[in-house]
Order: C-alpha cells, then sequence, then structure tokens
C-alpha cells in the first residue's frame, strides 16, 4: 500500500507539486494523468526520494519513508522510468541482475540468479537472457527493465509513462504485464499519457493539473468531458467501450 | 554474471613474459641466465659469477625501470578505464579533467625554481583537481558535464601558464623532455612511493566496478537503483586523479595508454567493469612495458620519450581494430 500525504515538491523557489495526497492499495492500479508538465514526473522523483519533497509523507505499508536512505527506498520501491536507451553492450541477464543492487554486499548469492530468473519468466524475458541490450526493439527493453525492476523485490512498482514509446502492441503487452503484477499483489502507480490507455487498464486515475490533484477516483468518475476540458484545455467526447465499460475519450476534431 | 577468469590469467602470464624479456634487453648484453640468478640471489644465496657492472645493471637500473612502467601503465590504464566510464565520454582519458595540466605546471616550475619535480608536479595535479570538482559543485552536486567542461576550462588556464614558463625559461627543452613523458629517472625510491599510492588507488577503483555498472545507465536511474551516486562519483575521482598524479609525477605526461587500452579491452570483454578493470589494469602495465623497451632501445644508445613510441605504435593498432570491429565504440 502506499500513501501520499500533503506532498509539496519546489524547484528553487517554483512550487511543482502542492498538497498532493493520493493512496493506492495493494493489487491495485493507479494510473496518473494531467498535461505535460503538470508534476507528474516530479510526483515519481519525490516518492523516491530523488528530489526532497518540502513536506509531506510517504507512507508504504505503515512506514513512513521520508528518513530513509536510498539503497532502503530501493528495496521498497521499484521505478520504470521514461524510454530507457541504453547505449552499453550489457546482457539482459546483466541488466536484470542490475536490479539486485540494493540487496547485493559486493558479491552476489545464488538466491540473487534465482531472483533474476524468475523476474525473467514473470515478464516473459527469459528467451532473450543471452541478448544484447543495444539488440531489442523498444517493447522488449520496457519488458527488461519491468524484470529489473522486479528483482528489487519491491513492494510498490512506480511506471513513468512505460507505454509512451512504444507501438499499439507494445503498449497492450507492457500495460497487459503490469496488470498481471498487480493482480498479483503489487501496488503500481503508473503515469500514463494515453487516456484511453488508462481508462482501460488502471483501477483509479487521479487528474493533476498545475501541481494539484484536480480529480481522483474511478475511470468514470475522474474522465469527464468537463474535467478533460480544464485540464488539456480541450473539448472531448467521452463515449462507454460497451465491451469493458470503460470509458473512450473522442477529441472533437478541429476541421478548417 | 560469468566472470573471465581466463583473459585475466593469460594477460597477467604476458605481464610476467614481458617483464622478464624487458630486464634482459638492454644496450649492455646480459644473458637471460645471467639476469635470472642476478635476481634470484637476492632471494636465494646463489654463486656469483657476474660482474658489479652486470649486477648494477640489472638491479639498480633496468629492474626499477621496468617495474615503474609497469605500475605508470597500470595506473594509466585504469584511471582511463574509470573516467570513461564516470564520464561515459570515450574520449575521457585520466587527464581529461585537468589533471595533465596540473602537473606540467608543477614540472615546470620545479625545473625553474630546482625543486623536485615529482613532488611539485603531484601537489600542482591533485590541486588542479580539487579546484575543478569545487568549480563544478552545484547544491551538493557534481553534474558530469559540468566536470568535464570546468576541467577543459581549468586545463587551458594552466596550460597557458606552463607555456610561459616554458617561453621565458633559460632551459626550456628540460620542461618539454619532461612533458613528453619518459621513465629514464626511475629509481627505487620512485618504484615504493608509485606502487604505495598506486596499488591503494586501483584496489579503491575496483571497489566501485558495480556501481559504475549501474551509472552507465543512467544517474536518475541508479539513484532509483539505491547507488549514492555523488558518493560514487567522489570516490572514482579522488582514487583515480591518486594513481594519475602518482603516475605523472614519476614519469612525466605519457599519453595514448589512458585512453586507448580500455578500448581495446572493452572490445574483447564488453562494459562490466569488474573484467574491464583488471583487464586493463594488466594490459596497460603490458603495453607501457613493451613501449618503453622499444623506446630505449630503437635508437640504442639514445633513448626516445615513451610517449613518442605508446603513440606511435598504439595509434595504428587501434586503428586496425577500430576498423576491423566496424561497430561504434562507447564509453
Amino acid at each position: 500500500m502506499l500513501k501520499i500525504n500533503n506532498l509539496k515538491v519546489c524547484y528553487g523557489r517554483t512550487q511543482v507539486l502542492r498538497d498532493v495526497s493520493l493512496e493506492a492499495e495493494e493489487g491495485e492500479l493507479l494510473g496518473i494523468i494531467g498535461p505535460n508538465g503538470s508534476g507528474k514526473t516530479t510526483l515519481i522523483r519525490a516518492i523516491t526520494g530523488v528530489i526532497k519533497p518540502e513536506h509531506g509523507k510517504i507512507i508504504s505499508q505503515g512506514e513512513n519513508l521520508s528518513g530513509w536512505d536510498a539503497n532502503t527506498i530501493a528495496k521498497h520501491i521499484a521505478v520504470v522510468p521514461q524510454s530507457v536507451s541504453i547505449d552499453f553492450e550489457f546482457t539482459i541477464e546483466e541488466i536484470v541482475l542490475m536490479g539486485r543492487t540494493p540487496h547485493l554486499n559486493r558479491k552476489e548469492r545464488p538466491e540473487d540468479h534465482e531472483i533474476v530468473r524468475d523476474s525473467m519468466k514473470q515478464t516473459g524475458t527469459m528467451h532473450l537472457k543471452d541478448r544484447l541490450i543495444t539488440e531489442l526493439s523498444g517493447g522488449e527493453i520496457q519488458r527488461v527493465i519491468i524484470a529489473r525492476a522486479l528483482a528489487q523485490e519491491p513492494k510498490i512498482l512506480l511506471l513513468d509513462e512505460p507505454t509512451s514509446h512504444l507501438d499499439i502492441r507494445g503498449q497492450v503487452e507492457v500495460l497487459h504485464l503490469i496488470k498481471e503484477l498487480v493482480n498479483g499483489g503489487m501496488t503500481a502507480l503508473a503515469v500514463i499519457h494515453d487516456l484511453n490507455l488508462a481508462a482501460a487498464y488502471c483501477d483509479k486515475i487521479a487528474l493533476i493539473c498545475n501541481g494539484q490533484i484536480m480529480a481522483h477516483g474511478r475511470p468514470h468518475d475522474v474522465l469527464t468531458p468537463e474535467n478533460i476540458q480544464e485540464a488539456f484545455k480541450i473539448a472531448v467526447a467521452v463515449e462507454n467501450n460497451k465491451t469493458n465499460n470503460t470509458p473512450i475519450i473522442l477529441p472533437e476534431v478541429i476541421r478548417n | 554474471m560469468k566472470l573471465k577468469i581466463a583473459p585475466l590469467l593469460l594477460l597477467t602470464l604476458i605481464l610476467i613474459t614481458v617483464l622478464v624479456a624487458s630486464i634482459t634487453i638492454g644496450t649492455a648484453h646480459i644473458s637471460f641466465l645471467t639476469a635470472a640468478k642476478i635476481m634470484l640471489a637476492q632471494i636465494f644465496s646463489i654463486e656469483e659469477n657476474w660482474s658489479m657492472a652486470q649486477e648494477t645493471i640489472i638491479l639498480s637500473i633496468r629492474l626499477p625501470r621496468v617495474l615503474l612502467a609497469a605500475l605508470v601503465g597500470a595506473a594509466l590504464a585504469t584511471a582511463g578505464c574509470a573516467m570513461q566510464g564516470l564520464l561515459k565520454n570515450p574520449m575521457a582519458d585520466p587527464y581529461i579533467i585537468g589533471m595533465s595540466s596540473g602537473a606540467a605546471l608543477g614540472a615546470a616550475l620545479s625545473f625553474t625554481l630546482h625543486l623536485p619535480t615529482p613532488l611539485l608536479s603531484f601537489i600542482t595535479a591533485t590541486i588542479a583537481i580539487f579546484v575543478v570538482y569545487h568549480i563544478s559543485k552545484v547544491g551538493g552536486r557534481v553534474p558530469v558535464a559540468t566536470l568535464l567542461l570546468s576541467g577543459i576550462a581549468v586545463g587551458s588556464f594552466l596550460a597557458a601558464l606552463t607555456s610561459l614558463i616554458i617561453y621565458v625559461a633559460k632551459s626550456p627543452h628540460q620542461i618539454i623532455f619532461w612533458l613528453m613523458g619518459g621513465l629514464w629517472t626511475s629509481d627505487w625510491p620512485k618504484v615504493k612511493i608509485a606502487s604505495l599510492m598506486i596499488f591503494a588507488g586501483i584496489i579503491l577503483l575496483y571497489r566501485y566496478s558495480w556501481n559504475l555498472n549501474v551509472m552507465l545507465l543512467g544517474e536518475e536511474q541508479a539513484q532509483y537503483l539505491g547507488v549514492n551516486t555523488e558518493r560514487v562519483k567522489r570516490g572514482v575521482l579522488v582514487s583515480s586523479s591518486l594513481i594519475t598524479a602518482a603516475a605523472v609525477s614519476v614519469s612525466g605526461i605519457i599519453g595514448f595508454v589512458g585512453l586507448i587500452i580500455p578500448h581495446i579491452m572493452r572490445i574483447f570483454t564488453g562494459p562490466d567493469h569488474r573484467i574491464l578493470f583488471p583487464t586493463s589494469t594488466l594490459a596497460g602495465a603490458i603495453f607501457l612495458v613493451v613501449t618503453d623497451t622499444i623506446s630505449r632501445t630503437i635508437l640504442a644508445p639514445i633513448e626516445l620519450p615513451v610517449g613518442i613510441i605508446t603513440a606511435s605504435f598504439g595509434a595504428p593498432f587501434f586503428i586496425y581494430l577500430l576498423r576491423k570491429r566496424g561497430k561504434s565504440i562507447h564509453a
């Protein structure tokens, strides 16, 4: 479980996040949506302590993370960053083993390799084990990075636009994988740009605008034409996807 | 990750062979057997059937020189490897953030003021790095790009001062020869001091291998994996500066070793610092022992600065490897 209370983050004098309070239960995928520059990535950085919040609490499993060092946080929270490009010829197994970094004490033990194997199996990347990261497609890399995150054995998974550079098949495959992990008991928070994908896969959605939470709740309640108009300054129609009863957002096409 | 032990064993064997061979090669002809006996006589009691002159040549001239070449080569290649990994820049070498300009200024001053060159160049090199590091500090962090740029800026400033000293110096050739790098002043005290600092620094660097690997993925990702990136940067900079300053102070500015040896090793071992570091250390030692032997024998009795040999033999070989591989090279 992840709980964020009254989070405030500043870059210099500019307030980037204010009074952000959010909650994600175990087995829940919380989607974060919002216009560019609204503070979504900052939220992920603040949760992991990469930047220090002015005030506010991050609580996981009843414990306040604020006083923890980076290593302890990394055992608790794993991050799948925005578009990873790695120029160095590490094998997939080596990349996934890097997920064990917070647990390693200089030497890797047999159980570390076992966890690495399990993470690769869970993400369907086992067959890529000996391939080089420089040879893989975007979708494959993203699955490998998720495997690396799983190797951290985290309680919470944070994903920063995990699908933004993937084709439609890659997007669906990655979100499907995240959904599976969440169904297995993981708490996940994902920044997602595509409103329709967010609507289809997230249990709850938080809409961030100008560093504040504008709406927070089930997709149908958050993704209303009024909310989207206010946050993104664009007129949309919202319809219902009958196959899985989720909202579909259709922008009004501007024709000259 | 399966560590490849075979290349390490192979390189160690080559290093030992090269060390022994280099001790027996020189202007004064001393057979391999005699040379071996002279060295072994230091440990075991062996009947003496060689001249005093031969003993002096082996023990006081060639042995310290060959050992110092190995130490300096190992230091430069390991430090170069660390800087390339830390800065993620294939152009990086041990001197990139102003180390060589700092040492050169110290050496130039020492020749004009008649002070001990190794001491002064060590001090100025260390000060240069210290200044560069603190200039680059922004709110407790040291961005790698800033480090690189301020290193270049401080380096050019110091190089200008050195040029000024050379220009007004009475005997500028001394400074210029020192700048080319050479091991002709090798003696045992230098071997002792340098080996202490270089071994310590290299061991410190090895301890950062895993974290450097993780940092190759990007600093932010390394932080998400629990790596204290600022501490790693500081540690790697301090250790590689220590060994580079030690190497430069005893041998002048020998180029090329620190840039090319890590690249050549990376072609064979891949980017994993846990194998890349030790192979670079060994290969650097081998390379400098061989090139130094060439530099003191090729035009004997005239001796060439080893920097000339390292670049003129190393560069074509590296170009050959680059072309053969046909792939791009990363740090």
